[in-house]
């Protein structure tokens, strides 16, 4: 998601520039840019979410040197309304033909900004909190897209960014990682298409593990659509197997205890008391201490 | 909302903000740390989670509290910046009548100012700390002066001492966010985040006695990346600790107060911390 919203900063970015109009298929021209360290903290409050969900993610992207003076008045189904500035600090609005409307405060440096934006419609609010601090370092800020390009033609050999892209399919479908194979949001495309690895990690605790990790509010939904499979009846024959395998183990078993707090979390919470109420944190061995650390971050949730 | 909105808008700000022509003397933007949520609600009194310079969760993080000993945090800040290391100092009869944690000093002793600071830092040894706030500061009273206008210097509105060593006292107070700053200076200072980060320091005094000052920070060498950096115990504090955890190039920086089960809940902060970190 970060890493979208980057490339689409960069992409409106470029779009804007007053860069001579090139030919359809011909590549990008190098701009010249400077490296950003550029971290994004992102709060989404879904309807019916009990909880917001939170993501933050830290990039060094590469930005143009030479920018707009303000966004554009418009983006694809956007309008940028009422941009005002004031010494460091900018605000503009934005209203989107969905119904969906934004704001934005930002205060900046030369070197340094951060801010934030905030999205509401159709019962839902996103929160972004931007900061991004200039480390300098010459760089071609068009070099991404020119890849992203090439890629999309099919010309050439493999871009690294296929190549990344590639490994990064493998890991979530090693790990059971599902953000790459489920679409974000209703209609979106998932970035990774081979789904094959992805569902059968799901008969394994890792994979229902990293799952339940992902942050996505209905990934056991999804993921059981996704790859025709009763997710809820894999936990509970998974989490039957592990009740009968000795606590001891269990609980010194980094993977098995991460299933455990995340699919089996009424077995987890038995266990947890035998092993750890009671025990001083430095009076145990550290596997062990690692499980009663976990079980710790259930705890001071409420859970 | 949809992900293009959200890209939308982060493009945008994104875009406003690349337009700044520079400008100088412009005072540095603040953290975007306003409003963290309260992941945590039975944590401690006040808490704060910061992962690479973002406040991900707190509670009460501007309530000002009773510090303890992460008072002596100001008093190795200052004293690192004022002091001569290599220079002696004589332990008074005030110093070595100090309660708490100890190292076992004695009036007349003389030991050198930076094994004071080391053992009030790795230690918390109160009559350690005493002996080097009068060395510093000429007397308990000027030294604590200093701290006070220290604070203030830092920018640390809700933080107010009357001693250097974290005795509960009527005013004696810090928040969370003020001792975060406060770590942030303390940090900076090398000698001092080696210090923060030991086990133990050997002290020996001119007379050649020796002794052994023992770390109070029982995260240290059980929790991965741990570098420091103190604990603090009183009665009206609870159990406080400041940890500081460093992995794979990404910084966590806890600060807990009143926290019953301190070493538990400071080792899941700092693990949830990090996983956020991985969903991100």
């Amino acid at each position: 998601m970060v890493r979208f919203a980057s490339v689409a900063a960069l992409a409106l970015l470029a779009s804007s520039l007053p860069v001579p109009a090139r030919a359809a298929g011909a590549p990008l021209p190098p701009e010249p840019g400077l490296w950003w360290d550029v971290t994004m903290e992102m709060t989404m409050r879904l309807p019916n979410a009990a909880a917001p969900q939170s993501h933050t993610s830290t990039e060094r992207e590469c930005l143009p040197k030479k920018a707009p003076d303000r966004p554009p008045p418009r983006s694809g189904e956007c309008t940028f309304q009422d941009f005002r500035r004031s010494g460091p600090r900018v605000t503009f609005k934005l209203r989107c033909e969905n119904g969906v409307t934004g704001e934005a405060d930002l205060l900046w440096t030369a070197d340094t900004y951060s801010g934030t934006t905030v999205m509401r419609g159709q019962g839902m609010e996103n929160r972004i909190k931007l900061k991004g601090k200039k480390v300098g370092g010459d760089c071609d800020a068009n070099e991404k897209e020119r890849r992203e390009q090439a890629e999309a033609e099919g010309g050439g050999e493999e871009t690294p960014e296929v190549r990344n892209r590639k490994q990064l399919c493998a890991e979530a479908a090693e790990g059971g990682d599902p953000a790459p194979f489920l679409a974000a949001e209703p209609g979106g495309a998932a970035e990774c298409k081979d789904a094959t690895r992805f569902c059968a990690a799901l008969e394994t605790r890792r994979g229902l593990a990293q799952l339940r990790q992902s942050g996505l509010e209905d990934a056991p939904q999804q993921a059981g659509a996704l790859c025709k499979k009763d997710v809820a009846a894999i936990e509970r024959r998974l989490c039957a197997a592990l009740a009968k395998e000795p606590e001891k183990k269990v609980t010194a078993d980094a993977e098995a205890s991460e299933f455990l707090f995340g699919s089996c979390p009424d077995l987890a919470k038995g266990m947890a008391r035998r092993a750890c109420a009671g025990r001083s944190f430095t009076g145990m061995p550290f596997a062990q201490r690692e499980f009663c650390t976990r079980w710790a971050q259930e705890a001071l949730q409420g859970r | 909302l949809t992900l293009r909105g959200l890209a939308l808008a982060a493009a945008a700000a994104l875009a406003a903000t690349l337009t700044a022509p520079a400008r100088a003397g412009e005072p540095p933007a603040p953290a975007p740390d306003g409003g963290a949520p309260d992941r945590f609600p039975r944590a401690g009194a006040a808490y704060l989670v910061v992962r690479d310079g973002l406040v991900l969760w707190a509670r009460n993080p501007e309530a000002p509290l009773p510090p303890a000993s992460l008072t002596k945090v100001m008093t190795a800040l200052l004293a690192a910046e004022r002091g001569a290391p290599e220079t002696w100092l004589t332990v008074s009869p005030r110093a070595a009548r100090e309660t708490g944690a100890r190292l076992g000093l004695r009036a007349g002793e003389v030991i050198r100012a930076g094994d004071a600071l080391a053992a009030a830092v790795v230690a918390s040894a109160n009559d350690a700390c005493l002996a080097l706030a009068e060395h510093v500061g000429g007397s308990v009273e000027g030294f604590v002066a200093a701290m006070n206008r220290r604070a203030a210097a830092l920018g640390l509105a809700a933080t107010h001492f009357e001693n250097p060593c974290g005795h509960d006292a009527p005013g004696h107070r810090a928040s969370a966010r003020d001792l975060l700053a406060l770590t942030r200076a303390f940090l900076a200072v090398p000698a001092l985040r080696d210090l923060a980060a030991r086990e133990k320091v050997e002290v020996v005094t001119r007379g050649g006695r020796r002794m052994t000052a023992t770390t109070k920070n029982s995260l240290l060498g059980r929790v991965r990346g741990l570098t420091g950096v103190k604990t603090g115990t009183t009665e009206a504090a609870g159990r406080c600790v400041i940890a500081r955890v460093e992995r794979e190039g990404s910084e966590v920086v806890v600060v807990l107060l009143d926290a019953p089960d301190r070493w538990f809940t400071a080792a899941a902060l700092v693990e949830a911390a990090f996983r956020e970190g991985r969903r991100g």
